[in-house]
């Protein structure tokens, strides 16, 4: 069971980093409504979750915070992608593309599904 | 890369203040955004906010496991975990004081000797690469105590033919007057060759040393300085090269002064005070006058060996020259090894002892571990049952095992604190303790020990109960099964070794007692009680002629003589224990071919009061008289075992013997014989001779009083100063007190062992009563058993004493095998009694073995009180 958790919390901070690069610097509740909005609800996570691996992140290095003003005038922390992010982020495009290629051409090995 | 980042960042996180505030006022953030969303979609206020709460999810643990990621886990619950490490311990607190007590004598005693032992084996003389520095010396098969000495000229041989060493340097003690007050002042003076100061690689701090040349008859007389002199006597003044000083009257310049510290030659001797000032030594021709002692530095890379070959050749080549020196071969040393030699066995024999009590408390401390490991198997299998990780609870196990471990180290070191001012009082004569100070490389060996034992028993419950089913532990009375057996068995086996330890240590100790009191029972041959020593040399007016030497003496003698309470005032030129003139002698009738044949004497010329004042008994024969003077028949006083050596019984009076000067004197008289050399070394045959017919410049003055042996000295001084102000005494002490320092070593050694037997009994008894306590609460139910079916009190009782008797037999018969086995380290230290003495081996066991059956009835007797109900009660 802790070793789905980390898978978990991997595929969960690809996709902090995938929304911060493609939405710019972002507080907590707007990384968590987009995660959902483009897994289009598979994924009715705890926003909660997010946290830890925010903190994994950014003692990582790979995001870093700042303190700013939300849309509707709230003080919010504010996470961004570090240059080092963006490589990592890179990094784990390429590895999932490969599995999921390879995995692909399995399942597509076995004949047709029932 | 990233996860270094990561882990320096947690480690970072730790150490500083949480931001939990900070990170609440986000989540806060976030919940507002959630419930403004809920709102705007339609929901009131309140079901906005519970929604919102709803979907973030639940705060404290939202925070909670942020913080797990954000710190290091195991690191920031350390301080949480001693804490209730200590609580844990202080609920527990005959245990925890046991073992902070065990830990802390045996730490603070291995530390404390440690230290003092260091100070004198191990730290090496305070010279640059002393390990090239080596003494040399002549064998001579004749006589061991010439074995040191050379002579000018043959180190003058030495040093052309030589080719192992960088160079060679020589030097004597001595002693000068100093003329610069009031009263005149004897010094410590040595003779030395010029180039010693750079052989031991060690430059004066003020002026410079030696040149080639001073010191022959002709230069202007120089002498440099010793640091602690300069103090006292120039008050530290800078100005001090080039000033006169006045040493035996002639007036010295000073050329230098030597840095604090150097002591050069760093004698260890009891007693011994370091040089004052070091003058150049006059080179003269006197082959035959054994008086220097002679250190080298070997080249680089020659080893002692090839020195001492070197040295063998090199004799040769002398005793070619002068067939006095056949026979004689050259000898090579390091010099550190020869200033400790005498001290080291008994040091070595010391720190075997202080290890084996460390081995003792360590096992003690395991075993109450191990027995305390054993009650919490249930807790700990609770634990486990309702999901704590086993990395968590040996954490704590090993917390524990520290804590417990650095409370025993530091009482520990108080312990060695005050352990060593403990040790300077004991040995005052020996220096080798008086600048020790808590050596930490032993402290970090015994912490270390401490650690590992602390840590290794502590977690050994955590351990155990990770291998074990928790169901199985959590039945009822499942705490007596689960792993007791092989607890007890570690502990039976632990404490078996502690009792054997415990039984060698005491049999040492016992061993140690004995050659004490055989050593100071010894019969000195004379009557020290009451007797004063003071040394005084004739002023060099006196000295040139020898009848006036006679006078000068007898005046002091006079004049002492009436202070009240003098009972005998004499003369002598040796003293036993504090000087000798050992010398070659020749029996009338008695053949002497080669220098084989060579005896050697006592040689001390003495007044005829000497006896008197020393109570030394006559055998036969007569004193000497006032007649007995310089131009009368030369005689002399024989001891017995002299006497007893060349003729029967009562035959001695009348024969003739020789000394130095070569002058037939005839025995009148046969006296007791004395322990010149000390009352462990044999008597030396003795010749004494008439102080009248040859008499000396320095010689001791023996007194024997009725009064106050130290306002009996102040007022010799007194007098000695009537008859000649501008001679110092010097040397001044009781025989009793120079008794007391010949066998200070000893009594130390002793003292010392004895303490550790008692610790080490005491520890292998509080063993022995921890192990039998733990079997009987075992079988509780099986004694309350036994009773209620009508056994008898005395029945239990051995029941359970049983176990004792078993643990002691099989330790101490371990405890005699071992210490036979390690017998042969004692010899050369003990005096009078041999390391395997039968009646110490039997006796020292069997008493230990009665003490060790008597502590194991202890809980046997508590068993057989317990109410029968209470015991058959499960838990």
């Amino acid at each position: 069971m802790g070793e789905r958790r980390e898978v978990w919390q991997g595929t969960l901070a690809m996709m902090v980093l995938r929304t911060l690069h493609v939405l710019g610097p972002q507080h907590g509740y707007g990384i968590a409504r987009r995660i959902e909005q483009v897994s289009t609800d598979m994924l009715a996570v705890n926003h909660g979750t997010l946290y830890p691996v925010l903190t994994k992140l950014e003692q990582e290095g790979s995001i870093a915070t700042e303190w700013g003003v939300s849309e509707n005038n709230r003080r919010a922390k504010f996470y961004r992608l570090t240059p080092a992010g963006r490589r990592e982020l890179e990094r784990e495009r390429r590895h999932w593309e490969r599995t999921g290629a390879i995995m692909a051409k399995f399942f597509a090995l076995k004949g047709t599904r029932s | 890369m990233r996860r270094l980042r990561r882990f320096l960042h947690r480690l970072l996180a730790t150490i500083k203040p949480q931001d939990r505030d900070e990170f609440t006022a986000e989540l806060e953030t976030h919940l507002t955004l959630l419930t403004e969303e809920n709102i705007r979609r339609g929901l009131n206020p309140d079901a906005a906010r519970r929604e919102a709460v709803v979907t973030l999810g639940h705060t404290t643990s939202i925070v909670e496991s942020r913080h797990d990621e954000r710190v290091l886990a195991w690191l920031d619950t350390v301080p949480r975990d001693v804490r209730l490490a200590v609580r844990r311990l202080g609920r527990e607190r005959s245990l925890a004081s046991v073992c902070i007590l065990t830990l802390a004598v045996a730490i603070g005693a291995s530390t404390a000797i440690f230290s003092a032992v260091s100070a004198a084996l191990i730290r090496p003389l305070p010279y640059p690469k002393a390990d090239d520095l080596v003494q040399v010396w002549e064998t001579n098969p004749q006589a061991q105590r010439w074995g040191d000495w050379a002579s000018y000229p043959d180190f003058e041989d030495w040093v052309r033919d030589q080719r192992t060493f960088e160079g060679l340097g020589l030097y004597r003690y001595g002693r000068v007057t100093m003329r610069d007050g009031e009263y005149p002042e004897m010094l410590v003076a040595v003779r030395v060759s010029p180039g010693v100061f750079q052989l031991l690689r060690v430059d004066p701090m003020l002026g410079r040393s030696f040149l080639i040349g001073e010191g022959t008859p002709g230069q202007a007389d120089v002498a440099i300085l010793s640091y602690h002199l300069w103090q006292r006597q120039f008050g530290s003044n800078p100005a001090v090269i080039g000033r006169p000083v006045s040493l035996d009257g002639r007036s010295h310049l000073v050329v230098g002064v030597m840095p604090p510290g150097f002591d050069f030659p760093t004698n260890l001797q009891a007693a011994a005070k370091p040089p004052d000032v070091w003058i150049p030594a006059v080179p003269d021709t006197e082959r035959g006058s054994h008086n220097y002692r002679v250190v080298g530095r070997l080249k680089a890379g020659q080893t002692i060996a090839q020195a001492r070959a070197d040295m063998e050749r090199v004799m040769r080549g002398v005793a070619e020259r002068d067939p006095n020196h056949a026979g004689r071969g050259g000898a090579v040393a390091g010099l550190q090894q020869r200033t400790v030699n005498d001290l080291r066995p008994s040091l070595l024999v010391l720190m075997g002892a202080v290890a084996l009590v460390l081995v003792i408390a360590c096992a003690n401390v395991a075993g109450l571990l191990l027995a305390r490991g054993a009650t919490r198997q249930r807790e700990i299998a609770l634990r486990r049952a309702v999901g704590a990780s086993s990395r968590r609870l040996l954490q704590e196990g090993i917390i524990e095992g520290t804590v417990l471990a650095l409370a025993g180290s530091l009482a520990g070191l108080a312990v060695a604190h005050a352990g060593i001012k403990v040790l300077v009082d004991l040995a005052p004569a020996l220096p080798l303790v008086n600048d020790a100070s808590v050596d930490t490389r032993v402290l970090t060996f015994a912490l270390a020990m401490t650690l590992v034992t602390g840590v290794v028993f502590g977690i050994t419950p955590a351990v155990q109960a990770l291998h074990v089913q928790p169901n199985d532990v959590l039945k009822e009375g499942g705490t007596r099964q689960a792993g007791s057996a092989r607890v007890s068995a570690w502990r039976t086996m632990l404490t078996i070794g502690e009792v054997a330890l415990a039984v060698v240590l005491v049999i040492g100790a016992a061993l140690f007692l004995r050659s004490f009191a055989n050593a100071r029972n010894v019969e000195a041959g004379f009557d020290p009680n009451g007797v004063a020593i003071a040394f005084l040399a004739a002023p060099p007016d006196e000295a040139s002629d020898p009848r006036r030497t006679t006078q000068f003496f007898q005046r002091v003698i006079d004049r002492i003589t009436q202070i009240p309470g003098i009972r005998a005032v004499a003369t002598s030129s040796a003293v036993p224990l504090l000087s000798n003139e050992t010398s070659p002698f020749r029996v009338e009738g008695v053949e002497v071919r080669t220098r084989q044949d060579l005896v050697f004497a006592e040689q001390p010329k003495v007044t005829a009061a000497y006896f008197r004042a020393m109570g030394i008994r006559f055998q036969s024969g007569r004193n000497f008289s006032e007649a007995d003077v310089a131009g009368s028949e030369p005689i002399a006083i024989v001891s017995r075992g002299l006497a007893a050596r060349y003729w029967p019984i009562g035959e001695a009076l009348g024969k003739r013997v020789a000394i130095t000067d070569r002058v037939w004197r005839r025995i009148v008289g046969v006296v007791e014989d004395v322990k010149n050399d000390g009352l462990e070394a044999s008597a030396k045959p003795t010749i004494y001779i008439p102080f009248a017919q040859f008499p000396r410049q320095t010689s001791a003055l023996v007194v024997r009083a009725d009064r106050d042996l130290s306002e009996a000295l102040t007022a010799i001084r007194g007098a000695v100063h009537d008859v000649a102000p501008t001679q110092p005494v010097f040397g001044a002490q009781t025989m009793n007190e120079a008794l007391g320092q010949s066998l200070a070593l000893r009594r130390f050694v002793m003292l010392l062992v004895t303490s550790f037997a008692g610790i080490a009994v005491v520890l292998g008894l509080v063993g022995v009563y921890g192990v039998l306590s733990y079997l009987t609460a075992q079988r509780r139910p099986e004694i309350a058993i036994r009773l209620a079916l009508g056994a008898a009190r005395s029945e239990i009782v051995w029941l359970v004493a049983r176990r004792g008797v078993f643990l002691g037999c099989v330790g101490v018969t371990l405890g005699l095998a071992t210490s036979l086995l390690l017998s042969r380290v004692l010899e050369g230290v003990l005096f009078g009694v041999s390391p395997v003495d039968a009646a110490t081996y039997v006796l020292a066991p069997v008493l230990l073995l009665i003490v060790v059956v008597a502590v194991s009835s202890l809980p046997a007797l508590r068993a057989t009180g317990i109410p029968a109900v209470e015991a058959l009660r499960t838990d």
